[in-house]
């Protein structure tokens, strides 16, 4: 099965690393497109489709700063977990550090991986590739809408 | 008991009268009507527990007349009356539904009453074996759509929670490769990095099992493309697995089926291919949808040895049973034919809904 090129959802707040991520993503020369949002309660505003996202598309990947402002990454992250229609959106956590008690807790809180900050672009791109393959597992459509 | 007796000759009307008269002291209680209509009027207003009806009447003859009285109410207990000569059609008449049948002269009080407690007691049993059946059909579609719903539920958690792990995790072992050959601090790093390239390919064989795993459960492809696409994908896989030759030939654009519909057909499919590995020996199987009239058709052909009549029609095969049993929920039928030497044919026949799949 082909893989094809899933949307992804940037959930980050530091300026800054919002615009190393926009230079590696240029740079990776992905087809994707990248949907950003600055803070924690707009990233589930999107994601559940409310007030003016609502004719936004559920994204195939989601890139979740930890350290956030409104609601934190942990945060989204359960909420993600917890939601039937959310659940199987694959989380990515974005972290300034290596700080164990945080990537344990990714971990267990359902994230499927964690990447320092700032991304590599090879690392950007393998990310997206991997979860184009996961998505490639049951269905060459990303994800079920309802 | 009210016996409802259905005669248009007086005579033996009152013959009838008379050998029940003893039926009086055990409770039996005759109404008398010398027209058919006049007798589904009776059906219709009274509590009537037997009917005793002779076959020619001036307002109907024949087996038309258990019809028509079947049709009126279809578990009604029905002794016949006939003469000496035309006992052949009295026994046709039990064959279509009547529970007895008694010749006129030598009707006796005793015969007639025995007759009719074994009437309706006999027409009791069928009612309730009706019954049983009915609601044992009723199970098997509701335990055929929890497993259904099962299935769906597992391989999605399959694919959310361990697929979702499993990629996180080759993501975690492809980063440390990377790391590990562009280290200069760790001293040697063959047998490290020759590790994690064993890791990460067993977490693709891992994933690649899932992945099998999760389309045998349910494929996704039934739920977001529909059946046609779903029976392609059968036959391509199918022929991959197994290595006889597997087409889906279809002239529709797309089939008028619900989602349980859809299911059924697809798992009917399934069944019989897994029947064309195990018994058939053929080299080319050919899956066929078509539409005729209200009707859509499904075939399975394959080109093996032929099934034998004896397996086509046994009650021991469960593959069959099943596989008539979930036709039959979908209120269609199917033939299976086989021809020594040339193949085997399974054609079910379900009417078209007008739901989209």
């Amino acid at each position: 099965m082909m893989s094809q090129p899933v949307e992804l959802l940037l959930v980050e707040d530091n300026e800054d690393d919002m615009i190393l991520i926009d230079e590696a993503f240029a740079e990776a020369k992905l087809m994707n497109v990248i949907q950003k949002v600055r803070d924690g309660e707009e990233a589930l505003a999107y994601l559940r489709r409310e007030g003016r996202y609502k004719n936004a598309h559920r994204p195939g990947l989601v890139l979740l700063d930890i350290n956030m402002p409104k609601k934190s990454g942990f945060e989204v992250l359960a909420a993600m977990k917890e939601d039937p229609q959310l659940r199987p959106i694959p989380v990515v956590m974005l972290t300034m550090s290596d700080r164990e008690e945080d990537i344990v807790r990714s971990y267990a809180d359902g994230a499927c991986s964690y990447v320092r900050k700032p991304m590599s672009v090879e690392e950007f791109a393998h990310v997206v590739k991997e979860f184009e393959l996961y998505w490639t597992l049951v269905s060459r459509i990303p994800v079920r809408e309802s | 008991m009210h016996v409802l007796l259905i005669e248009d000759n007086e005579d033996d009307a009152c013959l009838i009268r008379e050998a029940l008269a003893l039926g009086r002291e055990v409770g039996v209680i005759l109404t008398w009507a010398d027209r058919l209509m006049t007798g589904m009027r009776y059906l219709t207003e009274d509590h009537i527990d037997a009917v005793v009806l002779d076959l020619s009447l001036p307002d109907s003859q024949g087996q038309a007349t258990v019809e028509k009285v079947r049709r009126h109410r279809p578990t009604i207990p029905i002794v016949v009356l006939t003469g000496l000569d035309d006992e052949a059609q009295a026994v046709q008449a039990v064959r279509e539904g009547a529970q007895d049948y008694l010749v006129k002269n030598r009707l006796d009080g005793e015969t007639l009453l025995r007759a009719l407690r074994y009437a309706v007691e006999r027409a009791r049993v069928e009612n309730e074996l009706r019954h049983s059946n009915e609601q044992l059909r009723a199970l098997t579609g509701h335990l055929e759509t929890a497993r259904e719903e099962e299935r769906t539920r597992i391989a999605r958690e399959l694919h959310d929670e361990l697929g979702q792990k499993l990629t996180g995790f080759k993501m975690d072992v492809f980063w440390l490769t990377k790391r590990l050959a562009h280290s200069e601090g760790v001293q040697d790093t063959g047998p490290l990095l020759a590790k994690t390239r064993v890791m990460a390919a067993l977490i693709d064989e891992t994933i690649a099992g899932l992945r099998t795993l999760i389309s045998e459960l349910r494929p996704a492809i039934l739920d977001h493309l529909g059946l046609m696409a779903a029976l392609e994908w059968q036959a391509e896989e199918f022929q991959q697995r197994t290595g006889i030759v597997c087409r889906f030939v279809t002239p529709l654009q797309e089939v008028t089926v619900n989602s349980t519909g859809a299911t059924a057909l697809f798992r009917i499919v399934q069944e019989a291919l897994t029947n064309v590995v195990r018994h058939a020996r053929a080299s080319k199987v050919v899956i066929r949808l078509d539409e005729e009239g209200k009707e859509l058709r499904l075939a399975v052909e394959d080109d093996g040895q032929g099934i034998t009549e004896a397996a086509a029609t046994g009650r021991s095969s469960f593959g069959i049973v099943g596989l008539r049993e979930r036709v039959a929920l979908l209120k269609g039928r199917m033939t299976l034919s086989g021809n020594p030497g040339k193949g085997t044919t399974l054609t079910a026949y379900v009417p078209l809904s007008k739901e989209a799949a």
